[in-house]
């Protein structure tokens, strides 16, 4: 589908009727870059077929080729959608091919976002043409892609965000809480991970969605085990304040978990600063507990987390202003 | 025993650096940025304003020559493309594929506003006009309007913080309008878009359900203080006080691993012995007690990286709570870590990592936050100098939309 550049477009009898389209960088360009001849080349000839808007086979060719060399050209990929999904509709390109591309392309290009755009179009357009039964293997073949791309990098933004549009786009919730469950198996300090459980477990329509006390405490006995794997890891902490508020439950709820990681009156037993910060909120909403909040905060600024010290005071501030 | 020589900024060496990056082209590697380079050319710009640099170490001449080129990237029907690469000829001008681009625009603006241009060449309205058709019924923008007027690009704060930043800059801080009659934005729709993307961490996210993320939350928050939303009884955000936890929380001392490059970090933590690990993960303390070196991530649980000094210190800078961060470890991460020999900064602390535009502005812009001697001062809102600030709101035509 992607046929191999020619050696040079100037040369090749395909291109012969397009009159290059040269850059004028003008005078006084600003971060005017080294291109190379290749780039130079296949460029003039994108501007060329972009501004006779021709949506042809060659047009995958030249996207393509210059795709390879700057997967961040933002028009390009559009108008390769386009030309695409044309030459589908006349059956023409089958788009599984497409995907194919974009595996190879993805894996060599980790950080860029617009191969997972264009993902979302194609795969759109390929579902839109499916039978329900291979629907359900594209959205298996797409999780089995993403997880060769989280063996690369765990905490890839783009993969993440692609994969929660997927889920929601084909209901495609099942196995979802498992497969977060493993990877936060393997690294549970994977905050991208964590957020993923809090959408399956909270984004769902009311049909998946938990939030019943059955699910909360469920999610509150998997916190429990994390934090006593790695007391010190905020993810789990974070995760555990966010469960607390979308169940309602006040932050005093976990006071006797927080404890067991930040014994106040036991400084040297203490093995997580995100208990006692979380100590310092349950014991700041009473009066009556303001000096046990004061001193949670104190703990944090000299011993447990100095390098925020100027914000543990502040917030001390703000808790003797209230009194 | 000697006494460490204490950590400077190499100011001699950033101007340097700089002036390479407007004179010479840069290297090949750029070319993945090829259809951004009005974004380049603005961190040029601005860096050597913030160096104090900008209007000695070049002539009249010389910006009066790129103040040209930048508007040569205008499109006859409004807004600026990003790149002359992007250009189709003047027949196919403003075409399908070649549309105004929202960052582009924004760009284009700080950039002219910092060489001393008065905007007088820019099309005001068009570009205005332009900002209700690039945003989405959800609130959030896209990053350009199709053929078809359908949006394109992601959905996500930057085209947010990147369109209401040009509709500040052209309507003046009451909005209401350098032109008159023109459609503005739905504001309410904006504060919406941001809200739902409040992750439950309190960081800003792509989307509602997104991971937090430090880059992302400069963009809502410059967004918020933009459309004068960002005050502590606004509703712009849940409550200050969860963001002021996420922020404070990005800053994290310096472990001796991290200054591994990634393969070597992955070997390090998959296969190193019990003592190996142990001695990767050692923090140097001062003698105050506290961590020598602290940069900033922009998630939980990730690596330091230099531009997330920027992203996490504007964001609190416009919140008013910037001296919540510890400025000594900052900054020390700053120049001992990823300052760069020949100038700029490198993207991570990892010896042998070159210097790259983005970081570099990036470095230098934390820096300007924190007020280091040598450098202007950096307005964290629209990310230029006080100065190139004070120039935009004193021209007549800004004092008098603004009134």
């Amino acid at each position: 589908m992607n046929p191999t550049p020619p050696d040079s477009y100037t040369s090749d009898p395909a291109w012969a009727d397009l009159l290059p389209l040269p850059q004028d960088d003008g005078q006084h360009p600003l971060a005017q870059i080294a291109y190379t001849e290749e780039y130079t080349e296949a460029m003039s000839y994108l501007r060329a077929i972009m501004a006779k808007n021709e949506h042809s086979p060659r047009v995958l060719q030249v996207t393509a080729h210059i795709i390879e060399m700057n997967p961040a050209h933002y028009t390009i990929w559009l108008y390769r959608a386009k030309t695409l999904l044309a030459l589908s509709a006349a059956g023409e390109v089958w788009l599984g091919r497409e995907l194919e591309f974009l595996n190879d392309l993805a894996l060599r290009h980790q950080k860029n976002y617009q191969i997972w755009n264009h993902r979302q179009t194609i795969v759109e357009a390929v579902a839109a043409a499916a039978a329900p039964a291979e629907q359900g293997r594209l959205v298996r073949e797409e999780k089995e892609f993403m997880n060769i791309m989280f063996e690369h990098d765990g905490k890839n933004y783009h993969v993440w965000s692609y994969r929660q549009w997927l889920v929601r786009r084909f209901g495609a919730w099942d196995g979802e809480l498992s497969f977060v469950a493993a990877l936060l198996e393997r690294d549970v300090r994977n905050n991208s991970a964590w957020n993923h459980r809090f959408f399956v477990v909270f984004g769902g329509t009311d049909a998946q969605q938990g939030g019943g006390e059955e699910v909360i405490e469920g999610e509150i006995r998997f916190i429990e085990d994390a934090v006593f794997i790695a007391p010190q890891n905020a993810s789990a902490w974070n995760y555990l304040r966010g469960v607390l508020k979308k169940a309602q439950r006040p932050l005093s709820s976990v006071e006797s978990m927080c404890l067991g990681y930040a014994p106040l009156d036991d400084p040297d037993k203490i093995t997580s600063s995100h208990a006692l910060d979380l100590l310092a909120d349950i014991y700041a909403e009473k009066r009556e507990e303001h000096g046990k909040a004061v001193k949670a905060l104190e703990l944090l600024a000299a011993k447990f987390d100095p390098i925020r010290a100027n914000y543990w005071n502040y917030r001390v501030g703000l808790i003797k202003a209230a009194a | 025993m000697s006494t460490p020589a204490p950590p400077t900024l190499q100011k001699p060496k950033h101007v340097k650096y700089w002036l390479r990056c407007l004179r010479t082209c840069l290297p090949t590697d750029y070319t993945s940025t090829d259809l951004n380079r009005l974004t380049l050319g603005f961190f040029c710009i601005a860096a050597l304003d913030l160096l104090g640099s900008l209007h000695s170490e070049t002539t009249e001449e010389d910006r009066a020559g790129w103040i040209s080129w930048i508007y040569k990237n205008q499109l006859p029907t409004g807004g600026f493309r990003g790149s002359p690469a992007a250009d189709l000829g003047e027949g196919d001008s403003g075409s399908e594929w070649d549309p105004p681009i929202v960052p582009a625009s924004y760009f284009a603006l700080v950039a002219l506003v910092s060489l001393g241009d008065d905007l007088g060449r820019v099309k005001k309205r068009e570009l205005l006009e332009l900002l209700p058709k690039v945003q989405r019924k959800d609130g959030s923008f896209g990053e350009w309007l199709g053929g078809d007027g359908q949006f394109i690009g992601g959905s996500d704060m930057r085209f947010v913080y990147c369109a209401v930043a040009i509709r500040w800059i052209l309507r003046g801080r009451e909005g209401k309008g350098v032109v008159e009659g023109i459609e503005d934005i739905d504001v309410e729709g904006v504060i919406r878009f941001i809200r739902s993307a409040e992750s439950y961490e309190h960081g800003i996210s792509d989307k509602a359900f997104g991971e937090a993320h430090a880059g992302l939350t400069y963009c809502a928050i410059g967004a918020l203080a933009l459309l004068g939303r960002l005050h502590p009884t606004s509703d712009g955000l849940s409550t200050h006080a969860n963001i002021l936890r996420w922020l404070t929380s990005r800053q994290v001392p310096s472990q001796a691993q991290d200054e591994l490059r990634d393969e070597e970090y992955v070997r390090h933590i998959a296969n190193g012995t019990e003592q190996e690990i142990a001695a990767g993960a050692v923090i140097t303390y001062g003698a105050d007690g506290k961590p020598l070196w602290a940069g900033f991530n922009g998630r939980c649980n990730k690596k330091t990286d230099t531009c997330y000094s920027f992203w996490v210190c504007g964001s609190l800078d416009m919140m008013k709570k910037l001296h919540l961060i510890d400025f000594n470890s900052n900054r020390r991460f700053l120049l001992e870590k990823t300052q760069h020999f020949i100038g700029g900064f490198a993207k991570l602390p990892v010896p042998g990592t070159p210097p790259d535009i983005l970081h570099s502005f990036m470095g230098l812009a934390s820096l300007a936050l924190m007020r280091e001697e040598g450098l202007n001062r950096l307005d964290p809102t629209l990310c230029i100098s006080m100065q190139a600030k004070e120039r935009l709101v004193n021209m007549d035509w800004w004092r008098d939309a603004a009134v």
